[in-house]
C-alpha cells in the first residue's frame, strides 16, 4: 500500500543517484537481464558518480561500450568533467563526451522504465535530476524479403518487416516529403506496442486522420501481439463478415494509397500494415495493374471479378441449375451431368457440401502444415480424393469440377477469402430450397449489407454504388496511367489532383529524328 | 425525424425508373397491342405524356411541401381527422398495391421458374428480403438500386441488340389503320404503371434538393417512356400480328435468340436479373408503405413497422386470391378502378386546395 502510494507520487527523479535507482528497481523488481553499470572518478567520495542502467537482453552492449562507457570512463578518470551542478554536468556528458547518435534528456521515472524496458540506456548521475537516455538497440530482425501473400511478377519486392524502425525506413524510402507525418502511440496495457499512424498532411482528409487517431486512442488491452489486434478493435463493422480495414505487407502498396488520401497504421511486431479507409473493389485491384500497361491489366479485373462472383455464387448456381432448372444447361451435358450422379447415394446440395467440406480441410492442412508433408496432402487431396471419391460413388466428376473451381476462383481474390466459405454456404441452402430465385434474393441480400457498410466514412462499395461515374475509370478496368489524374473522391475531396492534365506522352517531332541524323 | 438519410436528384431517377419499369417492360406491351396492335408505340407515346401530366401534378405538390410526405402536408391541408384518413387511404393503397405487384411477381415466378414451390414460401422469401432492405433505410436502398437499376439495362440493351436480325419494319405497317380511337384505349390499362410516380408524394423531403422533384420525376418517365418504346417497336417488328398472343415478349425475344453454343436457354437468366428489378420495386412500395405507417402512428423508427407492414403485405398477397386466374381477373375488372382515382386523383384534389387555400411555399 505505502510502495504504491510512493510510486504513484514519485513522477519525477529526485536529486538523490542512490533514491533514483531504487524508485526505479522499485517499479522494475531485479530481473536478470537489468545491468547497473556504475562509474566513478578514482578521487573517492568527492568526485561525482553516474550509474548506466540497460537491459543486457535488449542491448547492442558492444556499440554501449564504444559510445557511451569508454568516453565516460576516461572522462571521469581525467576528470575531464565541468560544470557547477549535477545538471550542468549532465549537459556536458550528453554534449560533448558521449558519442552516440541519439541523446535525450528525460525526468519522468515512469517514462524512463518504459524506455529501459524498450531497449534504451540510462544514465543517471549523482545530484541529478535529470536522465540521459540513449538509444543503443540490439536489433535482430528478419531481412527485408519478398511477402509471402501478394508477390508481383513487375515491380518492388520488398515486404516491410517485424520491426517498425525498419518498416518506417522503408516508407521514408518511397515517400520524402516532408508532408509525410508519422504520429506515435504505445498501445496495449503490458504489451506498450508502439504504433505508428502514417498519413500526408497535404492530401489526406484532416477528419479520416483525427477519426483514425479516435479510434485508436480508445482501445484499453493487456497486449498487441499483430496488426489483426488493431483491426479489430477500430473495424466499423464487427459484425460484419466484410472485412472494412485494408492490410498489406508492401511498403508501395502502403505508398500508393497514402498518395490516394488513405491513413495507414503501422505495427511494431507485425510486417502487416493496415490501410484505411477500406473498399470493396481493392480486392480485384492488385499494385501489379498499376505498374503494368493498362490493357492487359484491364481484361484482367474484369476476369478477377468474374472469378470473384462465380466463387461466391457457384456452388448455389450449380445446385440451382442441375435441381432446378436443368433445361438450362446444353442438353448433352445436363445427360453427362445425370449420368455421373447416376451412382451417388446423396442429394446435390449434400454433395456439393460434403465435398466443399473436404476441399476447405484439404486447404486448411496445407497451409498449415510443413512444406515437405504439405506436399503429401496435396498428392493425397488430388489422386484419393479426387479420383478415388469419384470411382468410389462418393461424390459425381461434375461436383468435383465445380468445387475445384471454386476452390481456384478463391485464391485469385486472397483479400476476400474470409467472406467466401459463409457467403457460399448461405447461397448453396437458399439454392437448394428456392433455385435461382434464392440465390437472386441471397445476392440481393449481399448487396444490401455491403451498401450499408461503411469504412471509415467511405460507402464500402463506392464508387459502384453509390454511383460515381466518373471513378469506374480505376474499378472493371484500369485506366491508362495518365487517365487516372486524380485522386478518388469517395477517399479525399481537396487537393484532387495528383497529376497534371496533360501527361499523356506524346510521340517526338518529327525534327527531332530528322536532327540525329544530320 | 424518422428517416435520416438523403438521395440525390440522380439516385431519385433511378429509384421512379426502377418502380416503373420491371413490371412495364413484361406486362405493358401485351396490354397495349391487344387494343392498338401495330400502332401500340404511339399509345406508349400517349401513356408518357399522361405519365408527364401526372408527374407534374405530384411535382408540383412536392414544391409546395418541400418538408412534408403526403402523409404530413395532407393533414396540414385537411386538418388533423379528415388528413389522418387521407393518409390512411395512401397508407391502404401502398400496401394494397405492393400485395398485388408481389401476388403478380410470386406467380410469374411460379409458373415459369419454380413449378414445385408453394406460393406462401416464394412470396415470404422475396417479401422477407425487401424487409430486410428497407430496415437498412432510404439510402442503402437507392445504393442498392444503383447497382441493380444499370444491371436491368445492360440486359436489356443486349437482348435488344441480339434481336435486330429479326426485325422487320414492315410489321408496323399500315400506320393508324382503324383512326385514332384503338390507340386511346390501348393507352387507357397501361396508363396505371405510368403514374407509379406518386411514390414520390413520399419521397420528396428526402431529396438532397426537394425544389427539383418535378424534372426528376419528368426525367424518370421520359426515360422509361423512351425504353417502353424501344421495347414495343421491337416486339412489333419481331412478332408482328403474333404480339398479340405473346404474354412476356422480353422473354419471347431472349427465347428467339437462342444461343445454342452456349446455354440453350437462356430466360432464367434474364428472369434473374429482372428478379432483382422486381425486388427492388416491391421494396420501394414496402418502404413507402412503411414509412406511411410510421409517420400515421407518429413512430420513432420504422425498423419494426418494416417487419409488421411486410407480414400484412404477404397475408393481403395470399389470401384473397385462389390462384393466377382470379388474380388476373381482379387486376383488370377492380385494380384500376380503384388505384387510378387515388394515384392521380388525389394528388390533384390536394393541389387544388393547396392553390386555393394557398398553404405550403409558394415561390
Amino acid at each position: 500500500m505505502k510502495k504504491s502510494q510512493a510510486l504513484k507520487n514519485s513522477f519525477s527523479l529526485v536529486l538523490n543517484l542512490k533514491e533514483n535507482l531504487a524508485m526505479i528497481l522499485a517499479i522494475t523488481g531485479t530481473p536478470p537481464d537489468l545491468n547497473i553499470r556504475t562509474i566513478k572518478s578514482n578521487l573517492g567520495l568527492k568526485g561525482p558518480e553516474a550509474a548506466l542502467l540497460f537491459m543486457t537482453s535488449l542491448v547492442d552492449t558492444e556499440q554501449l561500450g564504444v559510445f557511451v562507457i569508454n568516453p565516460l570512463v576516461k572522462a571521469f578518470q581525467e576528470r575531464n568533467l565541468s560544470g557547477n551542478n549535477g545538471e550542468e554536468l549532465l549537459k556536458n556528458l550528453g554534449h560533448s563526451i558521449i558519442t552516440s547518435p541519439t541523446v535525450k534528456e528525460e525526468k519522468s521515472i515512469n517514462n524512463i522504465v518504459k524506455m529501459l524496458l524498450q531497449g534504451d540506456s540510462i544514465l543517471l548521475l549523482d545530484n541529478c535530476d535529470t536522465a540521459l537516455v540513449m538509444e543503443l538497440r540490439a536489433v535482430e530482425a528478419r531481412n527485408v524479403e519478398e511477402p509471402t501473400l501478394e508477390t508481383v511478377i513487375r515491380g518492388p519486392k520488398e515486404g516491410f518487416t517485424e520491426r517498425l524502425q525498419t518498416s518506417v525506413a522503408l516508407l521514408r524510402r518511397k515517400i520524402t516529403h516532408p508532408g509525410l507525418c508519422l504520429e506515435e502511440m504505445s498501445i496495449g496495457r503490458f504489451s506498450q506496442t508502439r504504433v505508428m499512424v502514417v498519413y500526408i498532411k497535404e492530401i489526406a482528409d484532416r477528419g479520416l486522420v483525427d477519426e483514425v487517431k479516435k479510434r485508436m486512442s480508445r482501445i484499453d488491452i493487456d497486449g498487441i501481439m499483430d496488426s489483426g489486434y488493431i483491426e479489430q478493435l477500430i473495424e466499423d463493422a464487427p459484425y460484419s463478415i466484410f472485412p472494412t480495414i485494408g492490410n498489406t505487407e508492401k511498403p508501395d502498396v502502403v505508398a500508393a494509397r497514402l498518395l490516394e488520401g488513405r491513413v495507414a497504421v503501422l505495427v511494431d511486431g507485425s510486417p502487416v500494415a493496415l490501410t484505411m479507409p477500406r473498399t470493396f473493389f481493392e480486392a480485384i485491384q492488385t499494385p501489379e495493374d498499376y505498374y503494368s500497361r493498362s490493357y492487359n491489366y484491364s481484361l484482367v479485373r474484369i476476369i478477377r471479378l468474374i472469378f470473384l462472383i462465380s466463387s461466391l455464387a457457384l456452388p448455389g448456381l450449380y445446385v440451382a441449375a442441375v435441381n432446378h432448372h436443368p433445361e438450362m444447361i446444353p442438353r448433352t451435358l445436363v445427360i453427362t451431368i445425370s449420368a455421373a450422379r447416376e451412382g451417388v447415394p446423396f442429394p446435390l446440395l449434400l454433395e456439393v457440401l460434403l465435398f466443399g467440406l473436404i476441399f476447405e480441410g484439404l486447404r486448411e492442412a496445407g497451409v498449415r502444415l510443413p512444406r515437405p508433408v504439405g506436399q503429401a496432402v496435396t498428392i493425397v487431396g488430388a489422386l484419393i480424393i479426387g479420383t478415388a471419391a469419384v470411382d468410389a460413388g462418393l461424390v459425381s466428376s461434375s461436383t468435383v469440377i465445380v468445387t475445384a473451381f471454386i476452390g481456384i476462383a478463391g485464391f485469385i481474390t486472397p483479400g476476400l477469402y474470409e467472406i467466401f466459405i459463409i457467403t457460399r454456404l448461405l447461397l448453396l441452402f437458399l439454392a437448394g430450397f428456392l433455385g435461382f430465385l434464392g440465390v437472386t434474393l441471397g445476392l440481393l441480400i449481399l448487396f444490401t449489407h455491403m451498401c450499408s457498410l461503411r469504412s471509415f466514412g467511405t460507402p464500402y462499395i463506392s464508387p459502384v454504388s453509390p454511383l460515381n461515374v466518373k471513378e469506374l475509370k480505376d474499378v472493371y478496368i484500369r485506366a491508362p496511367l495518365w487517365m487516372l489524374n486524380t485522386r478518388p473522391q469517395f477517399i479525399t475531396t481537396d487537393n484532387r489532383m495528383r497529376m497534371s492534365k496533360d501527361q499523356i506522352p506524346l510521340p517526338p517531332d518529327r525534327d527531332f529524328k530528322d536532327k540525329d541524323n544530320k | 425525424m424518422l428517416e435520416g438519410g438523403k438521395i440525390s436528384g440522380r439516385q431519385a431517377v433511378y429509384l421512379i425508373v426502377v418502380t416503373i419499369f420491371p413490371t412495364t417492360i413484361l406486362f405493358l406491351p401485351y396490354l397495349v397491342y391487344a387494343e392498338a396492335r401495330q400502332d401500340a408505340w404511339l399509345s406508349i407515346l400517349l401513356i408518357t405524356v399522361f405519365g408527364v401530366m401526372i408527374g407534374d401534378i405530384i411535382g408540383r405538390l412536392g414544391r409546395r411541401f418541400p418538408e412534408q410526405t403526403i402523409i404530413e402536408f395532407s393533414r396540414t391541408l385537411l386538418g388533423p381527422v379528415t388528413g389522418f384518413l387521407v393518409g390512411l387511404l395512401f397508407a391502404a393503397t401502398f400496401i394494397y398495391i405492393n400485395s398485388i405487384i408481389v401476388r403478380q411477381f410470386g406467380e410469374l415466378l411460379i409458373t415459369n421458374f419454380i413449378p414445385e414451390t408453394p406460393v406462401a414460401v416464394t412470396l415470404c422469401a422475396i417479401v422477407l428480403t425487401t424487409v430486410y432492405i428497407v430496415r437498412h433505410g432510404l439510402e442503402v436502398l437507392s445504393r442498392v438500386n444503383d447497382m441493380i437499376l444499370p444491371l436491368l439495362f445492360i440486359m436489356i440493351f443486349i437482348i435488344l441488340g441480339l434481336v435486330v436480325p429479326f426485325i422487320k419494319t414492315e410489321n408496323l405497317m399500315p400506320v393508324l389503320e382503324n383512326g385514332i380511337v384503338p390507340v386511346i384505349r390501348g393507352a387507357v390499362p397501361a396508363g396505371v404503371f405510368f403514374t407509379e410516380t406518386f411514390i414520390m408524394l413520399m419521397l420528396v423531403p428526402y431529396l438532397s434538393k426537394p425544389a427539383e422533384a418535378r424534372r426528376i420525376i419528368t426525367r424518370s418517365i421520359v426515360t422509361v417512356g423512351f425504353m417502353q418504346l424501344i421495347m414495343v417497336l421491337a416486339a412489333i417488328t419481331c412478332f408482328g400480328a403474333q404480339t398479340a398472343y405473346i404474354l412476356f415478349p422480353a422473354l419471347e425475344m431472349a427465347r428467339t435468340i437462342r444461343l445454342e453454343f452456349f446455354l440453350t436457354n437462356v430466360d432464367p437468366v434474364i428472369l434473374l436479373v429482372w428478379i432483382l428489378g422486381g425486388t427492388m420495386k416491391i421494396s420501394i412500395f414496402l418502404y413507402c408503405s412503411t414509412l406511411a405507417i410510421a409517420q400515421l402512428l407518429r413512430l420513432r423508427e420504422y425498423g419494426w413497422a418494416a417487419v409488421v407492414t411486410g407480414i400484412i403485405t404477404i397475408i393481403i398477397a395470399i389470401v384473397p386470391y385462389e390462384d393466377s386466374f382470379s388474380l388476373a381477373d381482379h387486376i383488370r375488372n377492380v385494380g384500376p378502378l380503384l388505384i387510378l382515382p387515388i394515384q392521380a386523383g388525389i394528388p390533384l384534389l390536394l393541389l387544388v386546395i393547396a392553390v386555393i387555400t394557398g398553404k405550403g411555399t409558394q415561390k
